[in-house]
């Protein structure tokens, strides 16, 4: 009975104990961020491992799709791919020349136009890191120098931006998220406006416009770089439907982005564009 | 020591099926959560209270929340089964299910209740289709980790 009573005791204590560890540590991450290694202890050491052994079957039947690709079929692409890189070649050199046209212009304006000089490819290890939230893992972290803010692009556009950093992997936080919001503007005519992510991957949205704002379907919309999160003139998507809605005074549109945001294998991480930090 | 490594390996399988599970958001069972309690009731001497305090920061760390929050809801639940282990070994598995239901309506509580107290908003009410998917899934979980625990005799 008195062993009872003291292992009862003691376990009470230890319960006491822990539950102040919490709290504390509830307090510490959401106050002051400072606990944030052992988040990243934990991500490289425990989960990251976790992500790898559970890419296996997926990567094994990539594999075998690859291996059961036939010889005709992979000459046929081969050739494809040259023709096309060829084409490319001599738009790149038209793109060059206008380049340098549009740079020497800009320099007038005093604004830099080139989206990045230095860029990274990277792979998306999980699709989806977070039950709640549009957030997805990649295989580069500290190890690469990749830094909280950092702005993440496919090949067409806009993806998001990096918002967790560990050793080997990060967490990047795409725009179709409910809660994100990306200051963008029209190209054709330098309005600005906000695009937020409605928790899903093929539409997004603008909720509030001027009704005097002269938006059609079709017109492209980019970042504008307002508040300093996103480098100036990335590409967004495109208008796909405006609907005036007269009764609220203001206008919403619908945005498909260029990217297809929520399945995506490859990323590029641009490097030359270092965003404000903002008390939050 | 083949205790240990047999049910450190049944959570880092929880985990693995909690990280592929995230496409289904809330309808997703706490698959971390529901095999914790199983070994809580099937070898108290295996996990105690600190164990489960590491069990929920690295559950915090997969899950994305902040540090501490899951922590402090199974260390609350841990000890609740504990100091009710003698009630609930000898209820049937069902019964055991309507338990656990009512233990997870209070914890995704009380993880709402922290949400919303420090404004971070990842949490909507839907969360709470997890309680409900997670009771569901118990007899599941139960008997496979049943049928591991006879096999490789833990006590």
């Amino acid at each position: 009975m008195q062993l009872f009573y003291k292992k009862s005791t003691q376990d009470f204590y230890i319960f006491l104990f822990l539950i102040i560890l919490s709290v504390s540590a509830i307090i510490l991450d959401n106050k002051y961020k400072q606990i944030n290694y052992i988040r990243s202890i934990i991500n490289d050491v425990i989960i990251y491992p976790i992500d790898l052994i559970s890419s296996i079957p997926k990567s094994i039947v990539e594999l075998l799709v690859i291996e059961s690709k036939e010889g005709p079929d992979l000459q046929l692409k081969i050739t494809k791919l040259e023709d096309e890189n060829l084409n490319l070649k001599i738009k790149l050199q038209e793109l060059q020349s206008l380049k340098d046209e549009n740079l020497r212009l800009r320099n007038m304006a005093k604004e830099s136009i080139i989206i990045a000089n230095k860029q990274t490819l990277v792979k998306v290890i999980s699709a989806s890191a977070h039950p709640n939230k549009k957030i997805i893992s990649i295989d580069k972290g500290r190890k690469e120098a990749v830094f909280e803010g950092q702005n993440v692009l496919g090949l067409k556009g806009l993806i998001g931006q990096v918002i967790e950093v560990n050793y080997l992997t990060s967490k990047v936080l795409l725009i179709s998220d409910l809660n994100h919001n990306v200051p963008a503007q029209i190209t054709r005519t330098g309005e600005k406006l906000i695009v937020s992510g409605m928790g899903r991957d093929d539409k997004l949205r603008v909720s509030y416009a001027p009704l005097n704002m002269n938006i059609k379907i079709g017109d492209v919309v980019a970042t504008s770089g307002i508040a300093g999160r996103f480098k100036l003139n990335i590409p967004i998507g495109k208008i796909s439907d405006v609907i005036y809605n007269q009764d609220k005074n203001f206008i919403e549109a619908i945005v498909l982005p260029y990217e297809n945001i929520g399945n995506i294998a490859e990323l590029i991480l641009i490097w030359d564009y270092i965003p404000k930090k903002t008390d939050e | 020591m083949n205790n240990f490594l047999i049910i450190s390996s049944s959570f880092v399988i929880a985990l693995l099926i909690t990280t592929t599970t995230f496409a289904l958001g809330e309808f997703s069972p706490d698959w971390i959560q529901l095999v914790l309690i199983y070994w809580l009731l099937a070898a108290p001497s295996a996990v105690g209270l600190i164990i489960s305090w590491l069990i929920g920061l690295i559950a915090d760390a997969t899950l994305g929340t902040t540090l501490g929050m899951h922590a402090l809801t199974y260390v609350g639940i841990s000890f609740i089964i504990m100091q009710s282990y003698k009630f609930l070994r000898y209820l049937t598995v069902y019964q055991q299910a309507i338990i656990i239901f009512i233990i997870f309506i209070l914890k995704y509580t009380i993880l709402l209740w922290i949400d919303r107290l420090l404004d971070i908003n990842v949490y909507t009410l839907s969360i709470y289709w997890t309680p409900l998917m997670s009771a569901i899934l118990w007899p599941i979980v139960f008997y496979i980790l049943r049928f591991i625990r006879r096999k490789y005799y833990i006590a």
